[in-house]
Order: structure tokens, then C-alpha cells, then sequence
């Protein structure tokens, strides 16, 4: 669809923007943040609908279904393995946790190409 | 509380933010607006007790809408909550009986609406005050006017 | 939620004092007693006398005293016989013409439940065998005669109790009892069933209680007719003029089946009569009574639903009854007293809400007597403002009291200057207008903020029971206000001010803002420097909603208040007290304290905001540690202070860490080099920096700010402490509220300083100074066991001065595995051959410190160490040289000391030097398993070299147990001086026997082989070791028999060869033994081709044979078959063995010689 193609036109033309003209160092914590804001209103705006979450696992299970499927489509080999465009991704799982109550780091890998690892984790305040 | 208004309004609609701060808070206009300061801000004691207590007892409540809180003698007040933890509050004249239940439910989720959109605005803080004229017009739309 | 602290504080000030005079006007819709106690059906007790007589004095008491709640409910009187009861009323034949004047009697209740008895008991001292029995029966006659005449036209039960000294007889026994019973009954007009008999023996108590069901029984009796006496009437009313008369007998009838306990019945009926209430048409005249009425009526029903478990209805009966009423104002000149009229309606639902609750139901937290409460207080609020709005001071009271006759009304709400009135318009204006002036002066008299706190304290109480924290808060500001209004100003502060942190740390800042404003008036109006002081740096600060010009007047007063002046007063106070503020801010007591008030601002949101810390996280000894210091003000114009300081945990550095502006707090000059400059400019952001070297004993430590503190006025006159704990932060940074990211920078910042960027360290660590010397290691790994490693340590200082003390340090590195530490011994000094063999049983991992001197740069020193390592594996060496070196800081001209450390850590492997193994053989060369005692054997050494280096043994031993000895002569070792390279083998051999003076079980240990060895390459200097192996155990037997063989070297074919076996017995029993020579295809022999004997303990027999060898070469010899008939088939077998099997048979001359050969 048109928009998915918008969306990846976007982030590319974001990503590469950033490598030509910030520091190298700064671009990965400007995409993470850029990523974060991005995942902290489609939370808001994903969760609108949906009933209350009990707890922590129907917050995880609503990430990587719904929200996930509503941002990528499913296609997540669409994801280029480049780390510096993961930098986004991984910020839009943070804002949309910290916006559901959970503050967490999360770090991306890639081992075998297609495949991408998220790695979050949960930093228990108190 | 005499006088005569356009009844199915609310006169008092407030935005709260997940640290229990407000974002955002109108009133009809009124000598007394810190009285529904003070409304909203206690309502919260309910609030808090509702939503500490998902997933705890049997009668879950999974609706984001927290329905009356609780009614005075002149106010009742109605509370919801969104998922991300942001608190609507609404409060209407007890005397207003046009206002049903589905009424209410039909606010929130035109304010849930209004604040969702106004969230996703990149120019927007989340946390700071609310002051986006687009949001304030829907509550306007809400809120109690002068006949 | 709360905070912890506040709570069990709280308590004392929430509990408002008893006014000094309390003066409560008793309104008519004030619940009467008789409206709220239970009814209790009313039984008359006649003559006794409870004061002379004993008898009398104790059945009084059995009935009064102590009422158990499993007792009848029955309230007794005593009364004499011919107590007057009240006149009953004729009774009326028909309603047609009367019309109702009110709608309840004042007195009615009163005369029901203290009055009117159901039941009148005449006692009577009376036994059956009363001599002067007609005489007292007709006394008794006469008595109840009396009391019947006084209850004309009521239906009172009238009984005889007879005061017995005697215990009765079983009934039926007592002829003359019945008869005599009989008789009085008749006498008295009395049924048989209201004679009773009581006798005063020892079971009292018994009797009463008896006595009472039966009383208890009548009495509801009585209630019941007369409940139904009321609702006979009923058909003579008509709906249009005796509405009143419905409500009032509905009620009667409800009361009736109260004091009948059928609380049911009496439900059913109130709830009628509120009904028939309702229908009454209500004007501003007959308001107040029928608001009156209806809150008795609402008051009975919501109290018997709770009492039948019911509080929904209890609840809804309430809501509906306010919902009713809430507008029924009736006149408006007198809307205080409805206001008044609702808060008492409010209040009494809630103590019954809270009542129940007290029995047992539960409340939650959106339904509880605290919201009724509140409620009350909400509405005696409203009156207090209706009443200053309605009612003028000023009036002059009445000539002629209208409300004279208040306290004696006929029936309830009326007003009475106009009782019994019914119809639409008052009956006099003139008069009207009178009461409604006198009732509106009297409310003038009434102190409102004593009705209202009491309200808000029992709602506060309910509130933090049900977990509303926030509701709680809230009420505790209203009273704060209502304290105001009463002029308790100081109370007032101290209520706002306990609840201000909730309201910060929440960051709801217009109600903030609010309590602080009420709170500045408190202060000012009490002259509190501290609390004016607290409130106004809030209240001029960034996040209160005040005004800027209120901000500005407050700020100039708080520059007054810290100059040592009075402040202007807030507006909007009271003059009086206004007056009396501007004495307590001119008086000594104020004006005298030039003690500096300390604010901690950690809890407040103040106007100026502070960041303090070192700009690195860790700092050598040699270098300024750096502190900086941010301040910046949101007040609306500048301000000056006094003094900055910076508190450090070690306080050491702390007067390098202040900063003095002493030019006064309104001084507005630019700063000069002289002193410091403290002048804040709002929007602008002061940056102070301090160096600090570090001290010599926080090496290794981390040097931390405590606190930061700000004097704001002039010190000796009146000056305030403002002190951050750590580096600053107030109520709104440390809220559990983030500041929300965002690259923004605020509007009013100026571009330079960053405020929300400004990223600093709370604490600094002083790390040692870096070491410049270079320590090299020279030795040959690996180590190998027990020998004498030698590392050679270089150290060479490339300092630009001379170092000093240097010393070094050498040992296992801390946290390896103790086994390590327990076989390891590192030295410096040079092993002497003694060393060699006994300091093995106490290791020291950890070499003493070596002292080395001084170096000067460039200048190298070396030293060897010894390591010694007991068991293989690897270990980590640390080496350290520690030194002192003089350094200068800046231009400081005294140079410091600073002590570095470097430290080299160094794997090391341990492998073993050699490999030993050893081998056990008989004579024969065959190898064993076991060996026998007396029978020689062999036992080999192999010494095999594993270590990567050539070692050199200087020889070896072999130390023998008792179990062994040398087979012949001395042990000798044959490994001496020799050099092993890497795999190089070395074996030794030794004959050896197990002597049979000592007999072991099973096995025997042989000993310890021992090696003296060292590297091959190694200096003269290092003496040998000695490794010492133990030998393994071995399985050793005893044989029954021994056999040995003399045969020659060799014999000749055809030459005649003499061999004899001796055979020995090793056991001390006889043995039978069977000896068969094997014939041989190689040689004929003589003697015993078979042969039987007997063997003696420990004897031996000889056996002699000849052979004659047949063929030449190495030949079989006919084999000697030993059986012992005690060992069947085992020693043949074991025989074999020690014995030759071959010899050599030489050919004759030299054909012989041939054959031979060539038929070999």
C-alpha cells in the first residue's frame, strides 16, 4: 500500500538525512529519541480503543501484536539490518512502553540476516 | 446553581497526567473555579482506588471509562482513564438528568479522540500543559453556555 | 499517598477545641431527645418505699440496676399509688368541624414514653397466712382502686404483685393460697393472670425476671390497642382538611408499634406518615414545620433501616428526602435557617451512617459518613454567608420579644409568634416582619466556624478511613479557611501548611497557590517571620498562578521583612487584626531575634533555584578539583544575598567554599572585585566556581556536597538560611513528575546558560595520581612444583623528580582460590638449603615489603623474588611499587605529597618436574600383584622429566617401612648426578623381601621414594629440593608351603644331574602332602616317582632325584607336581611358580656339540 511505501521512503530519507549532517555518535540517540516520541503517541493513539491492560504481559502481547503489526504490517523482514536503522525502531518500542508505564532499554541485534532481535529490558523502579 | 442553561453539558472537563498533575482544566465560567479544582482533584482519590484495583478483584474493570465516581448534592462526577494512564475527569450539575449514562460515555470518548490527535502533534510536549485551540474547542463543545 | 509523619501529628490540630462559649439556639428542627432514643415500653412501679425499706430497696434494684441487653426493653418508674397520670382527653365523637392546628405536639412523645404507662403494678406486702387476711385484702383493694380511678379513660393494664417473706408451695399443694387468691382477685377486679406472687428468698433475680415478661407481655399489649385505637379514626378524616391529622396519626401509630418493639410495623407507618407529609401543600408559612416534621419522620426511617439492615434504603430514603426539600427555601429573609435546616439533616444521617457502622456494616469509599458530613459542612457554610448577607447588625431587636414563647411551643416548627396558624398568609404582617428581624439578629449571635470545623473534623476522620487522601486534604484546607474566618489565625497556618507538600509534590498549582495566599495572610496576621518568610519565596516563585503585581508587592514586603521591617499588610484581613498584626511585627519579640531562620527548600518550590556539583566525576591529587555553582531567580525584579556556601563531607574544604556579598539585600550596584556578587537577576543565570585541592586523606574517598546553603537579608539583623540538601533541586524537580524531555530551552533563558542542560556530578572520587615508573618482570615460566622460582623485578622511574620510599610489594593477587594461597610461598630473601626442607608447613602468599630507597629519574633498581608453589595450577602475581613524590598545584607554593601506586599483575603456571611411576617383579621378571612373606622380589623406580626444562637430580632414596627390607646388603640408589632433559626416562631397582616376624592384614606399605632435584640452568645460589613420593600399598599373602630347588647351572647329556626340592611347612599344623614327578621326554630320572608324607609345624622334607638329561639344548624339566590335602587343587598352581621350568643340557664332546646346533 501507499502509505506503507511513505513510511519507508520517510524513515530512509530521515536516516540517511541524520548521517549527513550530525556526528556519527549523535545520530543513533537523535533516531532513538525521534523513535520514542513516534512511539509514545501511537500508544496513546493504538491503546484507544482497546480495554484495559491487567498487567505487564497484556502490555508486551499488545507491542508485539497490534503495535507491531500496525506499524510494520507483519513484514518485518522489510526492516533493513543496517544498525543505524534500527536505532528508530528501538526507540519506538521504548516510547510506547514508557508512555504504558513500563520505562525499559531496549537494544536490537541481528544474527542471521532477516531476522532482528529486540532486546527489552524492564528497569524495575523501586 | 440556578439559572438557566442549555442542559447535556458538562461544566467542568479536566485533563489529568499520569503523575496526577493537570494538563488541563476548564470550567464554566464562575466566581468559584478553584471549587472545581478541588472537585477534580479529589476525584482522583476514586480514580487511584479503581485502577490500583484491575486485576485484583473478580469484577474486573477493563472499560477505560470508570463511570460516576462519586455524586454530591450539586455535582456528580465521572471519571476515565486511558490506557497510557492519562485521567479525563467531567463533572455535571447532579440536577442535569438528561445526561445519561451513554451520554457520558460518548464525552469521553470524543475527548480521548480530541486528546489522542492532539498528542500525535510533533509541536506538543507530552506532559506540558495542554493549550492546542483544536482540543479546546471540543471541550468547548462540551461544556455548559450561557442561554 | 501520605506523607509519613504527617498523619499521627494531624490528628491534634483536625480535632477542633470546644469553643470558649458554645451557643447553640435550640432551633425547632433540632432532634429532641424523645425523637431519638429508643422507645421503651414505660412500666409503673407503686408501693414501695425503695428509700426505708430493704426489702423494697432490692427488688427496685433487681429490676433497674445493670440491664442486661438480653433483658425485656422496658423502662420501669416508681411511683407512689396515688401518682396523678395525665387527664386523658375525652374522647372526640366526630372530626366534622375540627381542624388540625399543627401538625405534631411538642408533648405528645414525652408524655408516651415518661408519662402514659402501659402497665401500673401496685405492689403489696401480702403472705397467704396473713392473720388479718380481710383487713389487707381490702387494703389492697383499695389501692388498686386508686390507681384505676387516676387512669380513667385509659386502657392501662393494672397488676398486683403480693411481697411474700415465704417460698411458695408447689401449685395445687396450697389449698389456702388458691382460695385466698381467688378471693383478692375478686376483690380487686383483677383478672388471675395479672396477680402475681413474688417472695423475697434467695432466688430474686429469678423472680424479677419472671415478673418482667409478664409486664412485657401486657405492655405490648397495651401498645398494640393502642395502636389501633389511633387508626380507628382513620374513617372520620377526610383527604382536604385533616391532611395534618394523617401524617399525625400515622406517626402515632408508627410510635406505638416502636415502643411495642415491632420495628417492622412502626417502618411502615413512618414511611406513610412521610408520605401523607408529602402531600401537604406547602407555603412559605407552614414550611418550616413541615420541614421539621418531615426530618423527624426521615430521621425514624433512615434509623430503622439501618437497624433492619438495610442502608441502601436507608440511603435512598435520605437522597430523596434532600432532594424534596433542597429547594423549599420557605422565606427568603430566613434562607440561612434553611440552609441550617439541611446541614443538621446532613449531619444526623451521618452520625446514624456512622452508627451503623459502628454495629458492624460496611462502608466503601464512594459511600461513607464522611461525605454527609462534608455535606453539613457545606451547607453551614452557606449559612454563614446567607446570614451575612441577610441580616443587618445594625437592627434593633424587637420591643416585644416575638420569639418569647420559643422554648414552649405547642407543636414542632411552628414559629412562635403565630402557633397553631395554618392558612396561606401570616395572620399579622406587622409581626412577621418582627420575627423574621429577630430571627435573623438572634442567627447574628451564632458563631458559625464552631458548627462548620466540627463538621469538617468528622468528615476529615472518615475521608482517611476510606483511603481519600486527597478529599482528606481538601477538608483540611476548608477548616484551615474556617479557622481563618474565625479568626484562629495561628491554627489556620498550621492546618495550611501541613497539607502544602501534597499539593506541590502533585505540582496542582492553582491550589497551590490558593493555600499559600490564605496561608501568607496567617502568617502576617500572627507575625510567624519564618512561616511569611517560607510562603512568600513560593509565592513569588515560577509555578504559583499569582499575579505579577502580587508578586511584586510580595517580594517588596519579603526585601522589607529581611531588612529588618515590618511588611505591608494582605490585603483583604480584618482591621482589628490587622491592627494587632502591626503591634506583634513592631514588638521585641519579633524585632529582638537576629538568629537566622533555616528553610529547607528541598520541600518548597522558592523563587530561586540552585545547581551545584563538580564538573568531573573523579579527580587526581595533583589537580583543582572543580565546583560550580548555578543560581538563578524567578522572582519578578532582582534580589541580593548575602552569602552562598557550599557544604562538602569533608568539611575540611568548607571555607574554601563560601561566598560573601554584603552590600545588603535592596543594593542594586554591579558586583566589584572586592567581595563577591550574589545581585540574582530574574532570567539570568549566575554561574560561581570553585577550585579546591584535594587533601591527602581523601585519596581513594569520594568527596560529596551535603548541602548548599544561601543567606538571603543581613546577618545580626534578620537573615534567612536557605538550605538545598545536595546539590540543590526543590518540591517540583524531585517530584515523582519527570520533566518531561524536550530539547526546548525556556523562553526567558538567556542563549549562554542552559539551565535544564546543565548536567553536573554530586559527588567527586579522588583517585590516586596516575604512577610513572615502569616495572619489568624476567623469569622462566612455567614454575614447576616445589621448586624455587626466581623472578627478577626491575623498576625504573620515569618521574621528573626524585621518587621517595619506594617500596615494593609482591604476593598472590587477593580473591583467587585459598588452596592457591595455602601453597604458595613468595619471598625475597635468597632460599638457603635449610629453607629447602622445612618452611614448607607455614606458606606466605603474600612477601613482606621490600624497601628499595629512593630514585632518582631514569635511575633503575632490580630485586629477586622467590616463589615457591607446593601445588600445580595457575596464579596471578600481583607486583606493586608504591612511592611518594612531592607535587606542585598550580601556582600554590608549597608542594603536596602524593603517594602512587603501580601495580603489574602476572600469570604464572606451575607444572610438576617429573613423572614417577614404579613396578613390581619377582625374580623370575614376571610382574606381581601381590608378593609373599620371605620371597624376594624387585621393585623399580621410573623417574620420567615432564618439565619444559632440564632438571638435575642429585639423587634419590628410597625409604623403606617395617614392612620391608633390602632382600641383600644395604639400599643403594643408583640415580645420582644426573641431568633429565624433557622426556628423558631414569629407572632404579631394588630387591627387596617381606620378612615373616610380622604378619600384616591384607597389605603392607612400602615407603617413600624421594628425589633431590633442581632446574639444570639454575645458580649455585639455589639449593636442590626434595620431592618426595609416597609408594602405593601393596597386597601382600602368607603360603602355606614354600619349596625350593638346588639344580646346577647346567648340566650334560648323559652325565648324571643331582637336584634335591626342600619343601617347608609355614603353618603350625601338620600337613599331609602327595608329591608326583611328571615324566619327561627329555630326561629319565630317579627317586620318588610319587610319593605321600606328612609335613611337621614348620619342618621341611627334603625330596632327592637324579636326572639323567637325554637331549641337549634348553630343556623342559620334568615338573614336581605339590598337592597339600588340606588346600585341594590351589597349591600346586603357586608352587610352579617359584621354581625353574628350564634348564640347560649341554651335548657331550663335540658331535654332541654338533647335533646341537644343527638340530637347532
Amino acid at each position: 500500500m501507499a502509505d506503507e511505501a511513505l513510511f519507508e521512503f520517510l524513515h530512509m530519507e530521515v536516516v540517511s538525512y541524520l548521517f549527513k549532517t550530525a556526528d556519527e555518535e549523535k545520530c543513533i540517540p537523535i533516531l532513538e529519541n525521534m523513535g520514542y516520541r513516534v512511539g509514545h503517541s501511537l500508544a496513546e493513539r493504538f491503546t484507544k480503543d482497546s480495554s484495559r491492560f491487567k498487567d505487564e504481559l497484556d502490555i508486551m502481547k499488545f507491542i508485539c501484536k497490534d503495535f507491531w503489526t500496525s506499524v510494520y504490517k507483519k513484514q518485518v523482514d522489510n526492516l533493513r539490518t543496517n544498525h543505524q536503522y534500527l536505532a528508530f525502531p528501538c526507540g519506538l518500542i521504548r516510547g510506547a512502553l514508557a508512555n504504558l508505564g513500563i520505562s525499559c532499554i531496549v537494544t536490537a541485534e541481528v544474527q542471521n540476516m532477516p531476522a532482528c532481535k529486540f532486546q527489552i529490558m524492564i528497569q524495575r523502579s523501586q | 446553581m440556578t439559572g438557566q442553561r442549555l442542559s447535556k453539558m458538562a461544566v467542568c472537563v479536566a485533563v489529568i497526567s499520569k503523575e496526577n498533575y493537570p494538563l488541563y482544566i476548564q470550567t464554566i465560567p464562575t466566581e468559584d473555579d478553584l471549587k472545581f479544582h478541588y472537585t477534580v482533584h479529589t476525584s482522583l482519590d476514586v480514580v487511584e482506588e479503581k485502577i490500583n484495583n484491575v486485576g485484583k478483584t473478580t469484577n474486573d474493570l477493563r472499560e477505560l471509562y470508570l463511570g460516576l465516581l462519586y455524586p454530591t448534592e450539586d455535582y456528580k462526577v465521572y471519571g476515565y482513564v486511558t490506557n497510557t494512564k492519562i485521567k479525563f475527569v467531567v463533572v455535571v450539575e447532579s440536577s442535569n438528568t438528561a445526561l445519561r449514562d451513554n451520554e457520558i460515555r460518548t464525552m469521553f470518548r470524543k475527548l480521548h479522540n480530541a486528546y489522542t490527535d492532539m498528542v500525535c502533534n510533533p509541536f506538543y510536549t507530552p506532559g506540558d500543559r495542554i493549550t492546542s485551540r483544536v482540543f479546546e474547542k471540543v471541550v468547548n463543545g462540551m461544556m455548559l453556555q450561557d442561554s | 499517598m501520605e506523607k509519613a509523619g504527617d498523619t499521627a501529628e494531624s490528628e491534634s490540630v483536625v480535632q477542633p477545641e470546644v469553643p470558649p462559649q458554645v451557643e447553640t439556639m435550640a432551633t425547632s428542627w433540632e432532634l429532641p431527645t424523645e425523637l431519638c432514643c429508643r422507645p421503651l415500653a414505660l412500666v409503673a412501679l407503686t408501693g414501695m418505699d425503695v428509700t426505708y425499706n430493704a426489702v423494697h430497696r432490692a427488688i427496685w434494684d433487681a429490676f433497674s440496676a445493670n440491664r442486661r441487653a438480653d433483658r425485656v426493653p422496658l423502662a420501669f418508674r416508681v411511683l407512689p399509688g396515688d401518682h396523678e397520670y395525665p387527664k386523658c382527653k375525652t374522647k372526640r365523637q366526630s372530626y366534622e368541624w375540627y381542624i388540625p392546628k399543627g401538625i405534631l405536639k411538642t408533648g405528645w412523645m414525652n408524655k408516651q414514653l415518661n408519662m402514659v404507662p402501659a402497665v401500673v403494678v401496685v405492689f403489696f406486702d401480702l403472705d397467704w397466712d396473713e392473720p388479718l387476711w380481710r383487713e389487707k385484702q381490702m387494703e389492697c383493694a383499695t389501692r388498686v382502686e386508686v390507681v384505676r380511678a387516676s387512669l380513667q379513660g385509659r386502657s392501662t393494664r393494672v397488676a398486683v404483685v403480693l411481697i411474700q417473706k415465704n417460698a411458695p408451695l408447689p401449685p395445687g399443694e396450697d389449698m389456702v393460697a388458691a382460695e385466698r387468691a381467688a378471693a383478692l382477685c375478686s376483690a380487686c377486679e383483677l383478672s388471675a393472670k395479672s396477680l402475681f406472687v413474688l417472695p423475697h428468698t434467695d432466688h430474686l433475680l429469678g423472680y424479677i425476671i419472671r415478673l418482667e415478661n409478664a409486664f412485657y407481655e401486657l405492655a405490648q399489649n397495651y401498645y398494640h390497642m393502642e395502636a389501633r385505637r389511633v387508626k380507628s379514626h382513620k374513617e372520620f378524616l377526610n383527604k382536604t382538611t385533616h391532611q395534618l391529622l394523617f401524617v399525625r396519626h400515622q406517626f402515632k401509630i408508627a410510635f406505638y408499634n416502636e415502643m411495642k418493639q415491632d420495628t417492622h410495623t412502626a417502618l411502615k407507618h413512618y414511611k406513610q406518615a412521610y408520605q401523607h407529609l408529602n402531600e401537604v401543600r406547602t407555603h412559605d408559612t407552614n414550611m418550616l414545620e413541615i420541614k421539621t416534621v418531615s426530618g423527624f419522620i426521615n430521621y425514624k426511617i433512615c434509623r430503622l433501616s439501618f437497624q433492619h439492615n438495610a442502608p441502601l434504603d436507608a440511603i435512598a430514603q435520605f437522597r430523596k428526602h434532600v432532594d424534596l426539600f433542597k429547594n423549599k427555601v420557605g422565606c427568603a429573609e430566613l434562607a440561612f435557617e434553611h440552609s441550617s435546616w439541611i446541614s443538621k439533616q446532613f449531619q444526623v444521617f451521618g452520625d446514624l451512617f456512622d452508627e451503623a457502622i459502628k454495629l458492624g456494616l460496611t462502608a466503601i469509599q464512594t459511600q461513607h459518613p464522611g461525605f454527609y458530613y462534608q455535606q453539613a459542612a457545606n451547607h453551614a457554610i452557606t449559612r454563614k454567608e446567607l446570614c451575612r448577607k441577610l441580616c443587618d447588625p445594625t437592627a434593633k431587636y424587637p420591643s416585644t420579644d416575638p420569639l418569647e414563647l420559643a422554648a414552649k411551643l405547642d407543636f414542632y416548627g411552628q414559629r412562635p409568634w403565630r402557633q397553631g396558624h395554618q392558612s396561606i398568609d401570616p395572620p399579622d404582617a406587622q409581626k412577621e416582619r418582627e420575627g423574621i428581624l429577630s430571627l435573623q439578629l438572634l442567627e447574628l449571635t451564632v458563631d458559625h466556624s464552631w458548627i462548620i470545623i466540627p463538621l469538617l473534623s468528622s468528615a476529615v476522620a472518615q475521608f482517611k478511613k476510606y483511603k481519600s487522601a486527597r478529599m482528606k486534604r481538601y477538608l483540611m484546607v476548608q477548616m484551615g479557611e474556617e479557622y481563618y474566618h474565625a479568626k484562629d489565625y495561628g491554627k489556620a497556618l498550621t492546618l495550611l501548611t501541613r497539607v502544602l507538600w501534597d499539593y506541590r509534590s502533585e505540582r496542582w498549582w492553582a491550589l497551590l497557590t490558593a493555600i499559600l495566599t490564605c496561608a501568607l495572610k496567617c502568617a502576617y496576621l500572627v507575625a510567624n517571620v519564618q512561616e511569611y518568610i517560607s510562603i512568600s519565596l513560593e509565592l513569588i516563585g515560577q509555578y504559583t498562578l499569582t499575579s505579577a503585581e502580587e508578586k511584586t508587592r510580595i517580594q517588596m514586603n519579603l526585601i522589607r521583612v529581611m531588612s529588618g521591617d515590618p511588611p505591608e499588610p494582605e490585603p483583604e484581613c480584618v482591621p482589628e487584626a490587622v491592627e494587632e498584626a502591626k503591634q506583634l511585627w513592631t514588638s521585641d519579640a519579633i524585632q529582638t531575634v537576629t538568629q537566622p531562620f533555616t528553610i529547607e527548600l528541598q520541600n518548597l518550590v522558592p523563587f530561586v533555584e540552585c545547581k551545584a556539583g563538580f564538573s568531573l566525576a573523579s579527580n587526581p591529587p595533583d589537580k583543582h578539583m572543580v565546583l560550580d555553582v548555578y543560581l538563578s531567580v524567578r522572582c519578578p525584579f532582582p534580589i541580593r544575598f548575602s552569602k552562598l556556601s557550599v557544604l562538602l563531607s569533608n568539611p575540611a574544604y568548607n571555607k574554601h567554599c563560601t561566598l560573601a556579598d554584603s552590600r545588603g539585600i535592596a543594593n542594586s550596584d554591579a558586583g566589584d572585585a572586592e567581595t563577591g556578587d550574589l545581585y540574582l537577576v530574574p532570567g539570568q543565570v549566575k554561574h560561581h566556581q570553585f577550585l579546591l585541592i584535594p587533601t591527602v586523606e581523601d585519596v581513594g574517598r569520594k568527596v560529596e556536597i551535603t548541602s548548599v546553603a544561601l543567606e538571603l537579608g543581613t546577618p545580626g539583623t534578620r537573615s534567612a538560611i536557605l538550605h538545598w540538601q545536595g546539590g540543590g533541586g526543590d518540591a517540583a524537580t524531585n517530584s515523582s513528575a519527570p520533566r518531561v524531555m524536550s530539547g526546548r530551552r525556556r523562553e526567558d533563558q538567556p542563549a549562554e546558560i542552559d539551565w535544564d542542560g546543565l548536567s553536573l556530578y554530586g559527588s567527586i572520587s579522588v583517585v590516586p595520581r596516575p604512577p610513572r615508573v615502569q616495572v619489568q618482570l624476567k623469569h622462566k615460566p612455567p614454575a614447576l612444583a616445589n621448586e624455587f622460582y626466581a623472578v627478577e623485578l626491575t623498576v625504573e622511574s620515569q618521574e621528573d623528580d626524585e621518587i621517595t620510599e619506594v617500596s615494593l610489594h609482591v604476593g598472590l593477587k587477593d580473591g583467587q582460590d585459598t588452596s592457591l594461597e595455602s601453597t604458595t610461598h613468595i619471598c625475597f630473601d635468597a632460599p638457603t638449603q635449610e629453607d629447602a626442607e622445612t618452611f614448607i608447613d607455614k606458606p606466605q602468599p603474600q612477601a613482606p615489603g621490600l624497601s628499595v630507597g629512593s630514585l632518582k629519574t631514569g635511575e633503575k633498581v632490580t630485586r629477586t623474588m622467590y616463589m615457591r608453589c607446593l601445588q600445580v595450577g595457575q596464579r596471578m602475581l600481583s607486583v606493586r611499587v608504591v612511592y611518594n613524590i612531592q607535587v606542585s598545584i598550580g601556582k600554590q607554593a608549597s608542594p603536596i605529597c602524593c603517594t602512587c601506586v603501580k601495580e603489574e599483575i602476572v600469570p604464572i603456571e606451575t607444572v610438576m618436574p617429573v613423572d614417577a611411576s614404579i613396578r613390581l617383579k619377582s625374580l623370575l621378571m614376571d610382574a606381581l600383584e601381590q608378593i609373599h612373606y620371605d620371597e624376594p622380589f624387585l621393585l623399580l623406580t621410573d623417574i620420567s622429566c615432564v618439565s619444559p626444562w632440564s632438571i638435575r637430580i642429585s639423587s634419590t632414596e628410597l625409604q623403606l617401612t617395617e614392612a620391608l627390607r633390602p632382600a641383600t646388603g644395604q639400599l643403594e640408589s643408583h640415580i645420582h648426578k644426573l641431568q633429565l632433559n624433557k622426556n628423558d626416562r631414569a629407572s632404579d631397582c631394588y630387591c627387596l623381601t617381606a620378612p615373616l616376624n610380622k604378619i600384616h592384614q591384607g597389605s603392607v606399605l612400602m615407603g617413600e621414594y624421594s628425589i633431590r632435584w633442581r632446574r639444570a640452568d639454575a645458580d649455585d645460589s639455589i639449593p636442590y629440593v626434595m620431592t618426595v613420593l609416597s609408594l602405593p600399598e601393596v597386597p601382600i599373602m602368607n603360603l602355606p608351603v614354600m619349596v625350593e630347588m638346588e639344580l646346577p647351572a647346567h648340566g650334560r647329556v648323559r652325565e648324571p644331574l643331582g637336584i634335591t626340592y626342600t619343601l617347608h611347612n609355614r603353618t603350625s599344623t601338620v600337613q599331609e602332602m602327595e608329591v608326583m614327578m611328571e615324566p619327561s621326554e627329555a630326561f629319565m630320572f630317579s627317586g620318588h616317582k610319587q610319593v605321600h608324607f606328612r609335613l611337621l609345624p614348620y619342618g621341611k622334607h627334603i625330596l632327592t632325584y637324579n636326572l639323567y638329561p637325554l637331549l641337549s639344548g634348553h630343556m623342559v624339566l620334568p615338573r614336581l607336581h605339590v598337592n597339600m590335602l588340606r588346600y585341594p587343587g590351589t597349591t600346586d598352581q603357586i608352587i610352579s611358580k617359584m621354581m625353574p621350568t628350564h634348564v640347560f643340557i649341554m651335548p657331550t664332546g663335540k658331535e654332541a656339540m654338533e647335533e646341537v646346533f644343527a638340530g637347532s
